[in-house]
């Protein structure tokens, strides 16, 4: 009987260990879904408070994989609309290794100057206005959260993984995230963001899923604050994959000129 | 309306209205910006007079072609106090044109150097209008130079030459209908401001360069300029009917660096310049003295906070040190002034609370200037806000009774 116990444990405590590896395992192959070493893309973003008004933004984003096993991404922005955000730029050195923070830089065309900003706090704050954190646009290391594999769920008759994600960094401005990453694509369709008390804050749907330049994508994406209830809706317009970028253009000057 | 008038009028609507035609057309890479805004300030003390009242309207069009681009900045303002304001303006007017290395910019041009906000350290080459001392926008204040710059870079560096053929100085407020005139009033004699005729040559340009490096975590720059005191010393010259107020503007040259170091949620920031045979306003009764150029050191440290849910404080320190100072001098020998930046975004970044306050540490006395911006749609900001000046000398306490509330509506396209 002792033995048949301790068998149990034994296996129990295998198994728990198991899933903990496959969730990390998991978030690894997501982060590592194939897009390019190279991608740009245009995107409308609309604000959307609860009384149905709509703010809009457009954007013409660049971005690159640099660095020792291509970790590190160079990544540049450029407002198109409204008027008076015409021109804002931003460039960013996003770097994959834990406690780095990322090289960042604002560009204001009133202002004609660029500007060093933060490069660790920003990524926890609203992206301009919108629901989405600059972390949420941005990628972001497997091991600054802790994952577990929750089990599989079946959404829209796709077969998903259910990962529950915990920041290890109590600044983060979740107290946890689970997703739901569709198997065949490692793309997360669902994703529910918890606050500090544990309640349900914001919810992150994608849609449009398909391949672009052979590479998965979602071409839109909806972030809705179930508290306040304000949503954000982006959506990505000729995305184009592997197009050949210089990595020395990603740098101040082009900020400043407000085009690469 | 004078002949002049309406050819600026015309080539005004031309530029604007043939680049919307074509804009609309989209055939062509024309772009049209601008805006919209009308400004207006109550005296918040005593007699509640009207500070300011002015609408104006500012397109910017650029086009680029290859690695050619050009940009164009105009400002039509109605200005209903200083009447003199009232015009067409251009703004800027340059051309850019950039290879894989190199580039250049030549024309009317803004230029900012530096890692201040709101004070001058390295930042010479741009004047300013002080037509309503620093109750505007510091984009409006900082004023556009005809100036020819070379630039040559990579990836972390860049080496920038500037020329300024001709020199232009600070625009002061000296009309006596200007609530901020920085004349003398009340005297016996009225006050009249002569400035002097100038011969423009060659020998009178500014020249200089640059090399900034932005590299993973620190931004740093060398800077250097053989250039004017744009602060012009002012003279006065009583007769028997009036007191001539006489600028007269020196030569100064100035070698400088700054620096920009992220460190977490802040960065730090720092600059300083040297500067070389500097002039500076005397005090009323040593006018007669001869004027002689000074060495002085201005530097400035300062720290930016970007902290959660959209709260940013900037908080900055700068003094001018005298060496060789004589007690003829109006300034103090260690002149201190400090900055303090707030702001707050609200309702989704809608709504931005924030203050810039200037504290006259020497002095004790200070500028701030509250605002609250809203936008009511992503073409209109409604902006309301209120300008406070305190204390009994120094620059700020000339203005003490300027206190003021504004409200500001800007439309962007």
């Amino acid at each position: 009987m002792k033995r048949i116990i301790l068998t149990s444990l034994v296996a129990f405590a295998f198994t728990a260990t198991a899933l903990a590896q496959t969730g990390r395992e998991i978030a690894q192959r997501v982060k590592d879904r194939p897009d390019g070493d190279t991608r740009q893309a245009e995107m409308v973003m609309k604000l959307i408070n609860k009384r149905g008004s709509v703010r809009e933004r457009k954007l013409i984003s660049y971005s690159i994989d640099v660095g020792k096993d291509k970790k590190d991404r160079k990544s540049m922005m450029f407002f198109q609309y409204p008027g008076d955000v015409k021109g804002t730029g931003f460039l960013t050195w996003d770097y994959d290794e834990i406690g780095k923070d990322d090289d960042k830089w604002l560009y204001l065309p009133a202002m004609k100057k660029n500007r060093r900003i933060s490069g660790s706090s920003a990524k926890k704050d609203y992206f301009m206005g919108s629901d989405f954190t600059y972390d949420d646009m941005g990628s972001r290391n497997v091991d600054e959260d802790t994952h577990e594999l929750l089990g599989e769920e079946t959404l829209d008759g796709l077969k998903c993984w259910k990962l529950q994600s915990t920041p290890k960094d109590n600044r983060d401005i979740y107290s946890k995230k689970i997703a739901w990453i569709r198997q065949d694509c490692l793309i997360p369709v669902k994703v529910e963001y918890f606050d500090k008390m544990g309640n349900l804050q914001r919810r992150l749907e994608m849609s449009e899923i398909e391949k672009v330049d052979g590479f998965w994508v979602a071409k839109k994406m909806q972030m809705s604050n179930v508290q306040t209830e304000h949503k954000t809706i982006l959506e990505f317009n000729n995305l184009k994959y592997n197009q050949p970028l210089d990595e020395s253009k990603f740098n101040v000057n082009t900020l400043e000129k407000g085009a690469l | 309306m004078s002949m002049k008038k309406k050819y600026k009028l015309f080539v005004f609507c031309v530029l604007l209205g043939g680049s919307g035609l074509l804009h609309a057309q989209e055939s062509s890479a024309w772009s049209v910006k601008g805006f919209v805004d009308t400004y207006h300030a109550v005296r918040s003390q005593k007699s509640c007079d009207f500070m300011s009242s002015r609408t104006r309207v500012r397109g910017e069009l650029g086009r680029i072609l290859g690695k050619s681009s050009v940009f164009v900045s105009l400002n039509a303002t109605y200005n209903a106090i200083l009447k003199n304001r009232s015009g067409f303006e251009l703004r800027e007017a340059y051309l850019d044109h950039s290879e894989d290395h190199w580039g250049l910019r030549l024309g009317r041009q803004l230029v900012i150097w530096g890692a201040a906000d709101g004070l001058r350290i390295t930042d010479l080459v741009s004047p300013m209008d002080m037509t309503e001392f620093l109750a505007q926008d510091y984009d409006d204040i900082r004023m556009p130079v005809n100036a020819l710059r070379f630039f040559a870079y990579n990836e972390f560096v860049r080496v920038e030459a500037i020329a300024v053929p001709v020199f232009q100085g600070y625009v002061l407020p000296v009309e006596s209908e200007n609530p901020w005139c920085v004349l003398p009033q009340n005297l016996p004699l009225p006050v009249v401001w002569k400035p002097a005729e100038r011969d423009f040559k060659l020998a009178d340009a500014e020249y200089g360069g640059r090399v900034a490096f932005t590299l993973p975590g620190i931004d740093f720059s060398l800077s250097g300029l053989y250039t004017w005191n744009k602060m012009p010393v002012v003279q006065y010259v009583p007769s028997t009917t009036e007191i001539a107020a006489s600028p007269k503007h020196y030569r100064m040259g100035f070698v400088g660096a700054d620096i920009s170091k992220p460190l977490g949620q802040f960065v730090l920031r720092g600059e300083a310049a040297y500067n070389i045979d500097k002039h500076f306003s005397y005090k009323p009764e040593a006018m007669t003295q001869p004027q002689q150029g000074f060495g002085s050191l201005n530097w400035l440290v300062g720290v930016d906070w970007y902290a959660p849910a959209e709260w940013m404080v900037s908080a900055q320190f700068s003094t001018e040190n005298i060496f060789g100072y004589k007690d003829c001098i109006a300034q103090e020998k260690n002149n201190m002034l400090a900055t303090l930046h707030v702001s707050k975004k609200l309702l989704n970044s809608t709504l931005q609370l924030s203050d810039f306050t200037y504290f006259d540490v020497s002095n004790t006395g200070w500028f701030s200037r509250f605002a609250a911006d809203y936008a009511l749609s992503d073409q209109i900001h409604l902006v309301a806000g209120y300008d406070w000046f305190g204390g009994d000398k120094g620059i700020f306490s000339i203005y003490k009774d300027n206190s003021e509330v504004w409200v500001k509506a800007k439309y962007s396209f």
